[in-house]
């Protein structure tokens, strides 16, 4: 699929909408002295809007670049505004303002689609398990601080941590309850850590959660130097915990990881949405159709972004099918078949759901290999309050600046087979940025994994690369300090 | 042969100083009667002294003369009205010489008139801005300053009337379609990866379809239009309604521009011989036919009652 093809259906797209929207000319000027839209007016719009949409959706698809999108729209925006008296006179009343790109680019030219280059190629990240609970018997907020993994770049540091609230069976914290759960309950004014050389680090909690349990992670500022042993944890003066950094260092080898080719974009944006709705099918408020979904999978087919024999639209109507929704507006028939792991994923919402109690806090330590000019340590696995959460730091990946002006481009998705051989689709949260541009991010497993397994496949599709690694999965030691 | 041979000269009257002046078209050329010396009258305003309307405008057209914008934003019709008058270009000089809004505020001396002289503008940078994010200020100035100029200019050639509409257009089109249509190799070959074909096809499909639509009675939107390459004049067949159509680039130029796209119930895709008011050209009287050669002669056209102005200043043919 060549840009100049899509360039090409988005500029014809664009004159049937300048045709259509020339249909309602009679409107252009709206009720006379009244200064309102007239309907062609309010046809340009949607023209205009039209075509706004399918330029994203190409360059969501990378099948064209945003620039060649906005110009093709902004040629449209310029021959209706020309043919419309109302439009005109809007346009003129306006003084020239900056493109909207100018204010986000860093550069002398519009932003082009960034190629996944390896923009943290070779970035020095190194993960060590820690596998520490601080048990906070602080009487009405009782909790306990998993600590998982340290996770360390050149210049940043983060514990991964799951924050579990004991809250009191008689309600008696209600009022503390209903803030949710996290460090705040933590009952010291200070809190920080000194390692094994005297060294002093400022600890910062970041991270979400619900009632019951927070997920995130601890800054340590600055970040602890090479060959630091261990690190105490201080509340108001007192240690709390130490954390072991050197002594568990070696004990996880390396995943065996396999690589190949991730599937081209414009089918990577209907697998997401059957990511999104296969993970929303666990909320209590179960999933809900894409409304624009049919209207994607016809861009990008009459664009030729999407081959007229590819089977994603098909199975993504399927899965629709399977989940029990309807208005998905995709306009060929539902495969027979889906892919496994969203069939996986679907039965197991059919099935009774799991008994489920047992409370994990895993310090993984895996980094992966370089995936898109990403690089990913998995630093924890957490069963709690009835979620899983797979605990990622990551570097290279685009900054929340790049994704907003990449509105909908298909970022990198998650899955996890578990021991009995179940598929877990992970959803990201949003992720907690640190000063050299690393990322700590959850993704909750849907559905929960009923059992922590010994070890888990865990597939990550980026850009352009899928790697699939085998990770060795082990309980985090027992060993606590109140 | 030339791709305007079959067009008559124009003319029309634009604000200059504190008249109009008239500007005329002749063989492919602006003309400037009332200015017999432009060039030195340039200089004259690069030295700082007041650049002619008439002026500003020839260097627009020759700014825009191969600008495929033009073919997006021009008529695709004489039926298709766009409503830009004096009134308007003098609203968007004034408003480009007031400078942008918001923080790229500038400074500039503000100078009545409708294509009057320009002042160079001066970018007003805060003093406290770091290099870095002041180099980024001052290009997102120059980015608007540009934007309001490629504003004025459009305005400006649009406002000129359907007969020079038309005729830019053509130019346009014939600045690309001898590297489009695979005639100039050594261009062909250098021609960037990204190429001005979805410009061209979708400029061919929207002046086609409403000629294909006149010329078969079918929907405008069931003509689905390619470029054609090469030697020979393309195809043009009847698929289940619709009506598909490869062309060259150099259609839009020798046959559209010149009022010859469907003609005597022909739809016509090349021509032979140009000439005004007679000439030869290839007509397909159905989809799916060759073309046949046709001797056509033009008729003086005054604009219909719902035509755009200037719609008389493109012929009308007839076998």
């Amino acid at each position: 699929m060549s840009g100049e093809g899509a360039e090409t259906y988005l500029r014809l797209l664009a004159e049937a909408e300048l045709r259509r929207a020339a249909h309602a000319a009679d409107g252009w000027e709206g009720p006379a002295g009244h200064g309102e839209p007239g309907t062609g007016t309010v046809a340009a719009e949607i023209a205009l809007w039209r075509i706004r949409r399918a330029g994203r959706i190409l360059a969501a698809a990378g099948a064209l670049d945003e620039e060649s999108a906005e110009r093709a729209a902004d040629d449209l925006r310029a021959a209706l505004t020309v043919r419309s008296r109302g439009l005109l006179s809007r346009s003129l009343a306006r003084r020239p303002a900056a493109p909207p790109w100018m204010l986000l680019a860093s550069g002398g030219a519009a932003p082009r689609r960034r190629a996944p280059t390896a923009r943290h190629a070779g970035v020095s990240m190194r993960a060590v398990p820690v596998g520490r609970t601080l048990q906070v018997a602080d009487g009405r907020a009782p909790s306990a601080l998993h600590f998982m993994s340290l996770v360390r770049t050149a210049a940043e540091a983060v514990i991964t941590v799951v924050m579990r609230m004991h809250w009191p069976a008689d309600g008696s914290s209600t009022d503390l309850e209903i803030t949710g759960a996290g460090p705040h309950h933590l009952p010291y004014r200070q809190l920080w850590a000194s390692d094994n050389r005297g060294a002093g680090y400022s600890v910062v909690f970041d991270g979400d959660g619900g009632t019951a349990s927070w997920q995130g992670v601890v800054r340590l500022s600055p970040a602890p130097a090479r060959g630091t042993r261990w690190l105490d944890l201080v509340g108001d003066g007192t240690a709390l915990l130490r954390l072991h950094l050197v002594r568990q260092a070696a004990r996880q080898p390396g995943p065996a990881v396999e690589e190949s080719a991730a599937p081209p974009p414009a089918e990577r944006l209907l697998t997401q949405e059957a990511e999104r709705i296969l993970a929303a099918a666990w909320d209590a408020r179960g999933p809900t159709p894409d409304p624009d979904l049919g209207e994607i999978v016809t861009v990008l087919t009459h664009a030729g972004a999407i081959a007229a024999d590819s089977p994603a639209p098909g199975q993504l109507a399927a899965l629709y099918g399977r989940l029990g929704l309807a208005g998905h507006g995709i306009a060929v028939p539902a495969a027979a078949e889906i892919p496994a792991p969203w069939a996986s994923v679907a039965a197991q919402r059919e099935a009774a759901p799991p008994a489920s109690g047992q409370e994990v806090f895993t310090p993984l330590a895996v980094v992966l290999p370089e995936i898109d000019g990403a690089r990913f340590a998995l630093a924890g696995l957490s069963c709690a309050a009835g979620e899983s959460h797979l605990h990622v730091v990551a570097a290279g990946m685009p900054p929340p600046a790049d994704r907003l002006t990449h509105i909908g481009s298909p970022g990198f998705s998650w899955w996890l087979k578990d021991g009995a051989g179940n598929w877990h689709v992970g959803r990201a949260s949003e992720a907690c940025t640190l000063g050299d541009g690393t990322q700590a991010f959850r993704l909750r497993l849907a559905p929960p994994l009923a059992a922590v397994p010994d070890t888990a496949e865990v597939v990550v599709t980026g850009p352009a690369t899928r790697a699939r690694a085998a990770v060795a999965v082990r309980p985090a030691p027992q060993t606590s300090e109140d | 042969m030339r791709w305007f041979d079959c067009l008559p000269g124009c003319e029309t009257q634009v604000p200059c100083g504190h008249g109009m002046h008239p500007v005329r078209w002749e063989a492919g050329m602006l003309r400037l009667p009332q200015h017999p010396d432009a060039e030195a009258e340039l200089v004259l305003a690069a030295l700082g002294g007041e650049k002619a309307g008439c002026v500003a405008l020839a260097e627009a057209w020759g700014r825009h003369a191969s600008d495929l914008s033009v073919l997006a934003v021009g008529p695709r019709s004489p039926r298709d009205e766009i409503r830009v008058g004096w009134d308007d270009v003098a609203a968007a000089a004034q408003a480009q010489q007031a400078g942008p809004a918001g923080p790229y505020a500038v400074s500039a001396g503000a100078v009545p008139g409708v294509l009057g002289p320009r002042r160079p503008i001066r970018i007003a940078v805060p003093p406290s801005m770091p290099a870095s994010a002041a180099g980024r200020w001052q290009q997102a100035a120059r980015e608007i300053e540009r934007s309001a100029q490629r504003r004025t200019d459009m305005l400006s050639l649009l406002a000129l009337g359907y007969g020079f509409q038309v005729r830019l257009a053509g130019q346009v089109a014939a600045a690309h379609a001898g590297r489009a249509d695979g005639h100039d190799e050594q261009a062909a070959k250098a021609r960037p990866a990204l190429t001005a074909a979805p410009a061209l096809t979708a400029a061919i499909a929207g002046r086609l379809a409403p000629a294909a639509a006149d010329w078969l009675g079918i929907d405008a939107d069931q003509v689905a239009v390619s470029l054609h390459h090469g030697p020979g004049w393309g195809t043009a067949e009847l698929d289940q309604g619709r009506l598909r159509v490869t062309l060259p680039v150099s259609w839009l130029a020798w046959v559209w521009a010149c009022g010859l796209a469907v003609t005597g119930g022909h739809l016509i895709v090349a021509v032979e011989r140009a000439g005004w008011p007679r000439a030869r050209v290839l007509g397909v009287r159905a989809p799916g036919t060759e073309p046949v050669p046709l001797e056509v002669h033009a008729i003086a056209a005054a604009a219909g009652p719902t035509g755009p102005a200037g719609a008389g200043d493109v012929p009308h043919w007839k076998m």
